[in-house]
């Protein structure tokens, strides 16, 4: 742990200077075409009242103390929404962050904190990765400059949970142009 | 210490405490920053030994892993009859009585001024995210709180108050429903009296938002019922246990989270609004590990190590949970500096001399 401590504030430290001061800002619309697109994965439906957009200091009230790492990070707004398919649940973070490379440097640092993260094999060459929790699994993957977040639960299997997961990137990685 | 406990003819209990006497001496009370309730070597319970830990391991109090963690979900797949067993078989271990009447009696301390009935009782459960301190739990605790006589009025549940629709309201529906229907939930610290300033001692001295209740002493006794989660923020140690669960009994500064943090921890645990009064307001610490997280706070659980861990002191239990539930049965690794949670009290890693388990098995 110590080592995955090291590296995380090495990562989170060297992030911060590497941001770029003239950061482009952020696009709403690009939040939403990704919302859109995993709204229409075949089976799936946004559940009512869950919609939730958020700043960084909303994400700190939405997900507690962990959301200062994603502000660290470069954090720029995002979205949470819940999609249910039967018994199946999805909550889904779709996080915009201020460069590709911080987005994509979310990837590692959650990665990094995952109890065994393995590649998400059917999405490949695109780089995500996904972590077996009870029920289902976790999957963090960027797109361009949009970190993503999916928790997948009431699954038989985690395999079941991980084929709808590559329907998800797929479905998500075509909307934003990745 | 090995105890045998029989309980209605079909739970035997070998249980092993984890002995260790501190060794530090009484410190200089000169020198000690304002909130600061601890002094080195002070007993939380005169009958109980600080770092005396039991430990509960038992398949049996579940009956399924969730697929969802929904509040409902999570709750649906626990025995409530044999986690409520097992509790009661780890306060006779814990207390070394016989009966869990008489261990209760012992675990439990009241202002000598006030009568059962007429104690207010605080709970802090862990209420956020996915893994959330299961039900069961919290009404084996009252039911031990209530028979020696405290109102179920009297309790309350409580949270963070940045999650006020969230936290101890999401217990709502089991009012009546496995816990007492008058049971008290605050939104947030609003039953708690609301948020004031308290002050917090070293390693992070000054004034932070404070569940009122606890700060001006209202509280008589205070009982913490963590569940067992990982940290990612790397400033935690890798873990939240009973201690950090009080990151809601004090507000945690955003910044704590990069650095400082595990200072800011162990200085509210040491502070007035925890393990001040007489006797000290916190006497009771809890982790529900009946599933846990490797890492977190936000997620699911991905392990269910089905075990309940307990003591008098948040420091000796998280760091046997640690040890025994996070790194040898949950497979976590957790940074070096966890130990300050010991030594900022004026324990040490060796001062565990038997790092056992109680195992609670069907007779």
């Amino acid at each position: 742990m110590t080592t995955l401590v090291l590296a995380l504030g090495a990562l989170v430290v060297a992030a911060s200077a590497a941001a770029p001061s003239s950061a482009p800002p952020a696009s709403a619309p690009a939040l939403e075409a990704l919302r859109r697109a995993a709204g229409g994965v075949a089976g799936w439906a946004e559940q009512k009242d869950s919609y939730r957009p958020f700043t960084p200091r909303e994400l700190y009230g939405i997900i507690d103390g962990g959301a200062v790492v994603y502000e660290q990070q470069g954090l720029v707004r995002g979205v949470a929404v819940s999609l249910g398919n039967g018994s199946r649940s999805l909550d889904l973070f779709v996080d915009e962050f201020d460069t590709a490379a911080h987005a994509s440097g979310m990837v590692t640092i959650k990665e990094k904190a995952s109890a065994a993260p393995q590649p998400l094999a059917a999405v490949a060459p695109r780089r995500a990765v996904y972590d077996e929790v009870l029920g289902g699994c976790a999957v963090y993957w960027a797109t361009g400059r949009h970190y993503i977040e999916m928790i997948f639960t009431g699954y038989e299997s985690t395999e079941a949970a991980r084929r709808d997961a590559a329907l998800f990137v797929d479905a998500m990685a075509r909307a934003s142009g990745g | 210490m090995t105890l045998r406990i029989s309980r209605r003819g079909f739970l035997a209990a070998s249980a092993t405490s984890i002995g260790g006497i501190a060794c530090a001496g009484p410190m200089a009370v000169l020198g000690r920053t304002p909130g600061d309730a601890w002094v080195a070597g002070k007993r939380i319970n005169p009958a109980i030994d600080n770092l005396r830990v039991v430990h509960c391991g038992d398949p049996a109090m579940l009956t399924a892993d969730p697929k969802r963690w929904d509040i409902e979900a999570q709750n649906a797949p626990v025995s409530a009859e044999r986690v409520r067993a097992n509790v009661e078989a780890m306060a006779c271990a814990l207390a070394q009585k016989g009966t869990p009447a008489d261990a209760w009696a012992t675990i439990f301390q009241k202002p000598e001024a006030k009568a059962w009935a007429d104690v207010k009782v605080a709970i802090k459960p862990n209420a956020s995210g996915g893994n959330i301190t299961r039900v069961a739990v919290i009404d084996a605790v009252l039911t031990g709180l209530v028979g020696l006589g405290v109102r179920p009025g009297n309790i309350t549940l409580y949270g963070c108050p940045r999650f006020v629709e969230q936290e101890a309201q999401v217990y709502a529906p089991f009012l009546g429903r496995g816990l007492p229907a008058e049971l008290v939930l605050s939104k947030g610290h609003e039953a708690m009296g609301g948020t004031v300033e308290a002050a917090v001692p070293d390693p992070a001295a000054g004034r932070y938002p404070c569940a009122a209740a606890l700060a001006d002493g209202r509280i008589d006794l205070l009982v913490n019922i963590a569940t067992n989660k990982g940290h990612f923020a790397p400033t935690f140690g890798g873990m939240s246990l009973t201690m950090k669960n009080h990151a809601g009994s004090f507000e945690m500064p955003l910044g704590r989270h990069l650095s400082g943090g595990l200072d800011y921890v162990i200085a509210f645990n040491k502070s007035d609004a925890i393990l001040g009064g007489t006797p000290p307001r916190q006497q009771l610490c809890i982790v529900d590990s009946l599933w846990g997280m490797t890492s977190g706070p936000g997620g699911v659980p991905n392990k269910r190590p089905a075990a309940l861990s307990m003591g008098t002191f948040g420091p000796a239990v998280d760091w046997v949970v640690s040890k025994h539930v996070r790194e040898k049965v949950m497979g976590c690794t957790h940074s070096e500096s966890l130990g300050s949670i010991l030594t900022a009290f004026g324990y040490a890693p060796a001062d565990f001399v038997d790092l056992g388990f109680v195992t609670v098995e069907p007779a």
